[in-house]
């Protein structure tokens, strides 16, 4: 959005006619102005880059999007032809010899490189100017050749014209052929011309040339010589570009680039574009280069400053002295020819940077003691460099109490500041008791040093693995070690005949254990459940087995022994038999084949609620005990050949035979039966069960919330139970057992028949009472409020609602509330105290909206009944008066009588 | 035939020899529906589908990287479960012969495959003593339950429209009833290796490594009959119910196709029958429908249908 199109825009929203004089006036005195209002476009106002266009000066865009080609060319947009440029096709030159012409650059050019040269030309020094003017061909290689024909050429030519900056030097006193600057005297020109000849003002005396020089040109000012624009001289050589032969490689390093990198020509930079990485030049040398001097730039410069000569002869003599000519024929050291094109360095490549060794005085020896008898000196001259620099190391407050200054209040260090003497004296007497103890606790092993394992780490590999299992003693080292790290009980002792070496390395084992075998902590804890370890086997006892000689003494106690061993095992062997006789009875029976009762054992097993689904089973210990059946038929084919009823409990229905399901099911189903014709039933149409399950709403159970709108994989699945279902009961043929209604009966009807006929009671009065008109409300309730059927919370409050929003015709307060209920009048009152637009509002959407909402009629309250209509009527207007807004409120009411009317006659449809 | 002839004889001329397997064959499974086809899966890690009335090999199905075990079928057809060695259990396409899923959970190799009614759930027992039960309409990694009372081996397992038996090497039948909730293990005593229900899951028979065949009341525990007679000691063998369940057939270890009266646990004649296999008859499976149609699978790498002589005809 432009600047001028949203002041336009605001213009127009004040009303305010731009077009006239006074709205565009114009005051600005610095910069650009807007353009007038009046004018469609504003020209020069900011485009964002990617708006932005780049049109050549005939008005044709020339840069397109790359997906629509980039560049474009073809006849519209380039050159002549409609395809677009096309090559000259060939044409032999036999013939027409004469005809051939040398095509130029120029054929090639469009208007705007043709433009572009001519800019270039005209920037050009005034030199190369003259020399483009002159020369027919500017760049060849017959520029080089001084031929007489040039000269006469160049002699006989008119000048050239001039262009602007010639006229302007001209003007200043310039002439053709003289350089550009102050006049200098003669000694600075005699310098410029030794400097320009390439020679060292070393070994010139310029004053003694200026005695060989008549006196009279000193006495003069003369214009400074002529700069000449370097000539770059062409590669002939077979060098890499860049390479400057002769060049070691630190020479090359010491080169550094100045000016910012060169970017490559060609194509890829637009106007709009910024140049990146990509785009510059890898071929750009002239970075690289040293930077070139001119001798004329200053006069007095240093020296050793790389001159660039002016004059072919005087660059080409350069470039000799920068490449010297070798003989052709080099030989390394050892006799081997150079390669042709290569030349020996006259630099070494790496120089040595080693120092000979010191030359070592005659009849020395070395004395270490001397150095070391000198450790009591070496301190004397640290102890003085201290001293030296104690200005830098004292702190504020060790200066100040050197110089004897009280000190400054500050924060207390420690808790112990701000505890009483007698606090702190009483921590501190703990504390060495403490100390002592330990101490006594710790002395039968002070050198031993427990290694250490973090208390956090010890505790956890505590309760963690136990890599010792088969080693009892080790285990319970292992277990006091870590005792001893996570809560400071004492470590093991030392074993008796165990090194304090062996000791410590038993116990950095242990803590390395420790480390190792700690469980998993945080959340990878649950994840992992480590296996019981079964690593008790056998103990192998090392070495060969000797058996004990024994003598008769011996022998005695051996039969002792052996005795009560004997005993042992006999108490043993019948303890495991009667573990086998209370375990294996079972085992028992099956020897005797007594299979039955005790061969069975049964355990309750809970199935998975999947499985059951799957199945098509109802899960036999669900959590409510109300629950309408699974829809599926799998549990239609199958349970009907067991002959059960899946609605029915297991424990009802248990193994019953057909028969007993078959009589339930047809009592279950008769009283549903359509035998008494009513005034209630007036209305219901064929089906009497019509409305009643509205009646004697009970919520169905959280499981069929769940099953209906079980947010998983459950929940698609049941869309594919349909067919497959049929395919069964196709498979299984007709089911054996009995015809099942068309319309099952849900289960809440059947067992609440007895409560049904209370409710059928609490209906009567409603029906038959005359309503009162002014009293009867109707409730409004949104739609919105029926979406919150998906909510599962369990709260009574909110059940209550969601009953509400559920039915259309809903008397489900009735039993919560016990009576009946309608909007309570206290809302009528908030309605008063309500500012008068929102009711307002309020009253048009109770008026238009009713096609949008719904209307749930409910029968008013006793005490609503006992009110007569206009008292109420009166009262309100009173108080709507006192508001100061009676009409209104009066008007709202008489037209909230016939919408209250009008709802009495949607609840007798309903009837 | 009339009742007072007593049992439909078995099946006893070899109708074809299918000998497509390169080593034993473990298990051969009749199609469902009108069972035209059978499935046989072997050592040599395929599952070939032949048909038995021809003694044609269809196709040969091979992705197992180990002996395949077990084999079920589909209700539909459509798919057939099988597994072995590599401790998954393989669902395939059976018209393009590949894997439509690959169940891994097991620990050990599975013994027995088996779907429910209408092929949502498959269960495998393992070797490592449980039965997972896999949920096929859901693509869940995890079982939908894992049975682990077993402590051994399970052997064996049947899949009801609300129970499941299972049969393992502890000497265990056990039967998981979905409808009451309950779980009855009946301690048959010796490793067992094949479990047969009736069809009215009144009764089930139970073959152990006693060399005995139980046939057990479902409802009680209690033993109702005892076929015995047979080798049977060391190799997984199956029992099954003759046609009509009035018979009981098997096959035993030393190659002889071994059949009873239900009743009065006669064995039917011949006794002792011949040896049609060369080795241990590793799997026995009778024609659901056909009279007198019985495929048994033979370590010895056959599969050999049998029919009554009159059939051939």
């Amino acid at each position: 959005m432009s600047g001028s199109s949203r002041l336009k825009r605001k213009l127009d929203e004040q009303g305010v006619n731009y077009s006239t004089g006074r709205a565009t006036e114009n005051f600005c005195l610095i910069g650009t102005p807007l353009p007038p209002l009046d004018k469609s476009k504003d020209i020069g106002e900011f485009v964002p880059l990617w708006k932005q266009e780049v049109r050549d000066e005939k008005g044709r865009r020339r840069l397109h999007g790359a997906f629509t080609g980039g560049f474009s060319a073809g006849y519209f947009n380039t050159v002549g032809s409609k395809e677009g440029w096309t090559p000259q096709t060939f044409v032999s030159s036999r013939n027409d010899r004469a005809k051939h012409k040398a095509s130029r650059m120029e054929d090639f050019m469009d208007d705007e490189d043709l433009a572009a040269l001519r800019e270039e030309q005209l920037t050009k020094g005034v030199q190369a100017q003259q020399r483009d003017a002159f020369e027919t061909q500017p760049v060849g290689g017959t520029q080089e050749d001084d031929s007489l024909a040039r000269s006469i050429q160049r002699a006989l030519m008119p000048p050239p014209e001039d262009s602007p900056g010639m006229v302007l030097l001209r003007k200043m006193g310039w002439r053709p052929g003289q350089g550009i600057g102050p006049r200098i005297t003669w000694r600075q020109r005699k310098i410029q011309d030794i400097l320009a000849s390439g020679r060292s003002l070393n070994d010139i005396n310029v004053d003694k040339l200026a005695e060989d020089e008549d006196s009279e040109a000193l006495k003069h000012m003369f214009p400074p010589r002529d700069t000449v624009a370097p000539v770059l001289p062409r590669k002939k050589d077979v060098h890499g570009l860049g390479f400057v032969p002769g060049d070691g490689l630190d020479s090359r390093s010491r080169s550094k680039s100045s000016a910012g990198p060169k970017l490559s020509a060609g194509f890829g930079l637009g106007a709009l574009n910024d140049a990146d990485e990509d785009d510059l030049d890898v071929y750009d040398t002239a970075s690289h280069r040293e930077r070139t001097y001119m001798p004329y730039d200053a006069a007095d410069r240093e020296l050793d400053d790389n001159i660039t000569l002016p004059g072919r002869k005087a660059s080409t003599s350069q470039r000799k002295l920068a490449q010297p000519v070798k003989p052709a024929t080099q030989t390394f050291k050892d006799g081997s020819q150079v390669l042709a094109g290569f030349v020996l360095s006259n630099v070494p490549v790496m120089q040595d940077l080693r120092f000979p060794l010191p030359d070592i005085p005659a009849g020395w020896t070395s004395d270490p003691r001397r150095v070391w008898g000198r450790g009591g000196e070496n301190e004397a001259p640290t102890a003085s460099a201290d001293k030296s620099s104690w200005r830098n190391n004292l702190t504020a407050t060790e200066r100040g109490s050197i110089l004897g200054e009280t000190p400054l209040p500050r924060a207390a260090k420690s808790v112990f500041e701000y505890m009483s003497q007698k606090d702190r004296d009483r921590i501190q007497s703990a504390a060495t008791n403490r100390q002592t103890t330990k101490e006594t606790t710790h002395t039968p092993e002070p050198s031993l040093d427990v290694p250490f394992t973090p208390a956090d780490i010890a505790s956890a590999a505590l309760k963690g693995f136990m890599p010792f299992t088969t080693d009892p003693l080790k285990q319970a080292r292992y277990v006091a070690y870590l005792g001893s790290q996570a809560e400071g009980a004492p470590p093991p002792a030392v074993l008796p005949g165990q090194s304090v070496a062996n000791y410590r390395k038993e116990l950095s084992d242990y803590a390395k254990s420790a480390v190792v075998f700690k469980p998993v902590t945080g959340a990878m804890a649950g994840r992992f459940t480590s296996a019981a370890v079964v690593d008790t086997g056998p103990k192998i006892i090392e070495g060969l087995y000797q058996p004990v000689h024994t003598s008769d003494d011996d022998a005695a106690e051996s039969r002792r022994r052996e005795e009560a061993q004997k005993r042992d095992e006999e108490r043993e062997r019948h303890r495991r038999d009667e573990e086998e006789a209370v375990e294996g009875s079972r085992a028992h029976a099956v020897k005797f084949g007594m299979y039955g009762a005790l061969t069975r054992e049964v355990v309750p097993w809970q199935p998975a609620r999947l499985l059951c689904k799957r199945f098509g089973v109802k899960d036999p210990n669900p959590d409510i005990a109300v629950e309408t059946p699974m829809p599926g038929a799998v549990l239609g084919s199958a349970m009907v050949e067991q002959g059960r009823e899946p609605e029915q409990t297991p424990k009802e229905a248990g193994y019953e035979s057909n028969a007993g399901a078959t009589s339930t099911l047809s009592e279950n189903v008769a009283p549903g039966g359509r035998s008494r014709r009513n005034l209630d039933n007036v209305g219901l149409g064929e089906d009497d069960d019509q409305g009643r399950d509205t009646l004697t709403y009970v919520r169905p159970s959280m499981d069929v919330f769940k099953a209906i709108f079980a947010s998983d994989d459950e929940d698609s699945d049941k869309e594919d139970d349909g067919p497959d279902a049929r395919h069964d009961a196709t498979m299984t043929g007709p089911a054996p057992g009995p015809s099942r209604p068309s319309t099952p009966t849900p289960p809440h009807l059947r067992k609440e028949d007895v409560e049904m006929n209370t409710y059928e009671l609490k209906e009567a009065p409603v029906d038959d009472k005359p309503v009162d008109i002014a009293t009867f409300k109707p409730v409004f309730v949104a739609r919105a409020a029926k979406d919150v059927d998906k909510d599962n919370s369990k709260s009574l409050k909110k059940n209550k609602d969601k009953r509400k929003a559920k039915a259309i015709v809903s008397f489900a307060d009735e039993e919560e509330d016990g009576g009946l209920q309608i909007a309570p009048t206290a809302s009528k009152s908030r309605d008063s105290e309500r500012p008068k637009k929102r009711r307002k509002k309020d009253k048009a959407k109770e008026d238009g909206g009713t096609e949008e909402d719904m209307w749930v009629e409910k029968p008013p309250p006793e005490i609503v009944q006992t009110l007569e209509t206009v008292p109420v009527q009166r009262r309100r207007a009173e108080e709507d008066a006192g508001a100061g807004a009676g009409y209104q409120e009066l008007s709202a009411d008489s037209a909230q009588v016939p919408s209250a009317a009008r709802a009495r006659k949607k609840a007798i449809d309903f009837m | 035939m009339a009742p007072s002839r007593g049992p439909q004889p078995l099946a006893r001329s070899l109708h074809q020899t299918l000998s497509f397997h390169k080593g034993p064959v473990h298990v051969v499974r009749y199609a469902k529906g009108s069972a035209k086809y059978i499935l046989s899966g072997g050592q040599d890690r395929t599952v070939r589908l032949c048909n038995p009335q021809l003694g044609t090999e269809i196709k040969s199905y091979s992705a197992h990287g180990y002996e395949v075990l077990s084999i079920a079928v589909a209700h539909d057809n459509a798919r057939f479960a099988s597994s072995g060695g590599d401790r998954s259990v393989f669902i395939w396409d059976v018209t393009s012969g590949s894997t439509i899923r690959r169940i891994a959970g097991h620990l050990q190799r599975i013994n027995v495959v088996d779907f429910n009614a209408d092929a949502t759930v498959v269960a495998s027992g393992s070797y490592d003593s449980t039965v997972k039960l896999w949920d096929l309409r859901a693509p869940n990694r995890n079982p939908i339950q894992s049975l682990e009372d077993a402590r051994d081996s399970v052997q064996t397992l049947h899949v009801g429209p609300t129970q499941i038996l299972t049969g393992s090497v502890d000497g265990h039948v056990r039967t998981y009833d979905l409808r009451k909730g309950e779980l009855r293990s009946d301690y048959i005593g010796f490793p067992v290796t094949s479990v047969v229900p009736t069809q009215d899951y009144t009764t089930y028979l139970v073959m152990t490594l006693d060399g005995h065949i139980r046939l057990m009341d479902a409802s009680s525990g209690r033993r109702l009959n005892d076929f015995s007679g047979h080798k049977h000691s060391s190799y997984r063998c199956r029992t099954v119910f003759g046609h009509g369940e009035a018979t009981v057939a098997c096959g035993d270890e030393a190659g002889a196709v071994w059949a009873w009266d239900i009743l009065d646990a006669t064995a039917l004649q011949p006794n002792p029958p011949p040896q049609v296999h060369h080795k241990v008859v590793t799997w026995i499976e009778h024609h659901p429908t056909e009279v007198g149609e019985l495929v048994t699978a033979s370590a010895d790498g056959t599969v050999k249908v049998w029919q009554h002589p009159e059939q051939r005809l």
